[in-house]
């Protein structure tokens, strides 16, 4: 079953921490956002491939806005 | 003559209630990957203590002669037990009697098993899997009437939350009064994918348009996640093992004090890591919970709602044997700004803690609470208000740890309105009633709008003002008690916890607990 990995916060995406075809466990950092004057990781809370990225570094997310897909 | 005859009459009656609802019913109960009432309570409490009240109670069919001849035995299944060898009470739903349904039970069954821990001054654990209170509208028809709404000696059994630990654990679809009984406890579970929780279910829901399973409804993650319950766990087993850890850091009653448990971990021990672990670079964030389990008893943290409110970490612990309140920050979300949420669970743990007489250490990194329209609109100032308001009610023994931020507003739940109150700050520290960057251009508009080249002026004003922020400077003015070596951390923190123990009060708090 495919799984998003949403923004746990609003802000600018500064980086992509993982890759298309990455497999990644539990509690990885996924990306960095930068809001409130810091660099806040989203940690994924499932294990998985990454897919797809669904947003581009540099664009400005909203919470709870998927950022990539994960496949199991 | 002996009175074995009735002896061997009530042997047999206990082993017809042994078979609760029938083997097919307990076998589809199974199936579902539940485990019946009795498992679950042999699950729970130590091996061989659980002492059933009312195993002869329930439905008897007798034949013509007036024998038996058939034995359902009431849906709740109570009783004494010990769990870490001190006295519990217990009550379980039966889902395999009549869907664990209130017609199922007996009214004084309910109202005894509901009660008699507060009675004995004893923690409750509720293993709820029961569909309400109300059973069906058929019972209409039955009783050619119907009743206002209430629930028998519901009083005692919300006044118990001020008096003894409860424990309650949803383990199967529970809706109304159940889902309520989940609720009005300390301390509240669900088992992914084999429980579900909600006000009214799937059917009922169908008629205002939502067309959703029981897990879409009201599924363990949900509640997890926005705090209707503590904890989700994988296994009913895990709650069970947790439900015994939750209680061993609670002392029976609010009448008594928590105990001190052995520890062979030393007082003093350092930890080199601790001196890195928050980042120079302010915007970077750093993990609160390896801080947290390096300078408590090693293996003694213990984290309740991780899923919800999650700025905020709380918990409990033990320092040099002592148990604790935890309270700390957790800057990978929202940097540590309190939502909503997050006060709302603060709120949770520090009336569990004043509730029952237990310290609070607190591991401060708040950068104030969240701001923008989101959270105006989720009522931020309202929850923070009531935050801040209990912690000040609270007047268990309280340390602050100033590890990082501390500002506005929000700053003011590092400490609690006690005199028994220490505060350390890491070097790492700082606070203020605002951020120096926010805080410049309201402050120095005019000057900057008419500096020849505004964005120099604004940093060499921010350059002058950062030199003031250092905690150190704060110490000088005795602001702040100390700045400690954060290597050393467990040192204070145990001399914090054996100084407060002697100071813990008992009796029931000046309010009453509210779930």
């Amino acid at each position: 079953m495919p799984r998003n990995v949403e923004a746990t916060v609003g802000g600018q995406v500064l980086k992509h921490l993982v890759q298309v075809g990455d497999t990644i466990t539990a509690d990885t950092e996924v990306a960095l956002i930068d809001s409130m004057k810091m660099h806040i990781p989203v940690v994924a809370e499932h294990a998985g491939k990454v897919a797809k990225w669904l947003v581009a570094e540099g664009a400005a997310v909203k919470e709870g806005q998927a950022l990539l897909v994960l496949e199991s | 003559m002996t009175w074995q005859p009735e002896l061997d009459d009530i042997a047999k009656r206990l082993k017809l209630a042994e078979a609760l609802g029938g083997p097919e019913k307990v076998a589809r109960h199974r199936a579902n990957g539940k485990l019946t009432v009795r498992e679950r309570i042999d699950g729970l409490v130590d091996p061989g203590s659980f002492a059933e009240i009312g195993g002869l109670s329930g439905f008897p069919e007798y034949d013509a002669s007036g024998q038996l001849c058939g034995f359902t035995p009431a849906n709740v299944r109570c009783g004494r037990a010990t769990i870490n060898g001190r006295n519990v009470f217990i009550t379980g739903d039966d889902f395999t009697v009549r869907g664990g349904a209130n017609d199922g039970g007996l009214r004084d069954k309910f109202k005894f098993a509901e009660t008699e821990a507060r009675r004995w001054r004893m923690p409750l654990v509720r293993l709820v899997d029961g569909t309400g209170g109300g059973g069906s509208v058929k019972h209409l028809e039955t009783m050619g009437r119907t009743y206002l709404p209430d629930v028998p000696d519901m009083t005692k059994i919300l006044d118990a939350l001020s008096e003894v630990p409860v424990v309650a654990l949803g383990l199967g679809s529970v809706a109304g009064m159940g889902a309520a009984r989940v609720c009005a406890s300390h301390y509240s579970m669900m088992v992914s994918g084999t429980s579900q929780l909600f006000a009214a279910g799937p059917p009922v829901v169908a008629r205002i348009g939502e067309n959703v399973t029981k897990e879409e409804l009201g599924g363990a993650s949900i509640h997890a996640k926005c705090g209707t319950i503590d904890d989700e766990v994988a296994s009913e087993v895990e709650a069970f093992l947790r439900a015994r850890a939750f209680l061993s850091y609670l002392p029976q009653s609010v009448h008594t004090l928590a105990e001190r448990q052995p520890t062979t971990d030393p007082a003093d021990r350092t930890d080199a890591k601790l001196l890195s672990a928050v980042p120079r670079d302010a915007r970077q964030v750093y993990r609160m919970r390896p801080i947290l389990t390096s300078v408590f008893d090693k293996d003694s943290f213990f984290e309740m709602g991780k899923a919800w409110g999650r700025s905020v970490i709380t918990g409990l612990g033990r320092l040099d044997g002592w148990p604790v309140a935890i309270l700390a920050s957790d800057p990978y979300h929202y940097g540590g700004a309190w939502t909503a949420d997050a006060c709302r669970k603060a709120i949770r743990l520090v009336d569990l803690a004043e509730t029952f007489h237990l310290p609070v250490v607190h591991f401060v990194d708040i950068p104030g609470f969240l701001i923008g329209t989101e959270a105006e609109r989720s009522g931020v100032m309202r929850y923070g208000t009531q935050a801040l308001t209990a912690i000040r009610q609270a007047r268990v023994p309280w340390c602050a740890m100033m590890v990082r931020k501390a500002f506005g507003m929000a700053g003011l739940s590092q400490r609690n309105g006690t005199e028994a109150f220490v505060r350390y700050a890491w070097p790492s520290a700082q606070w203020g009633s605002l951020p120096i960057a926010g805080g410049v251009d309201a402050a120095y508009r005019a000057v900057i709008e008419a500096a020849p080249d505004p964005a120099a002026k604004r940093q060499e004003i921010e350059t002058r003002l950062e030199a003031f922020q250092a905690p150190v400077r704060t110490a000088e003015a005795f602001g702040v008690e100390g700045i400690i070596d954060p290597r050393e951390t467990r040192r204070y923190l145990t001399q914090f916890a054996n100084m407060a123990a002697p100071l813990r009060t008992t009796g029931r708090t000046g309010f009453g607990y509210r779930p």
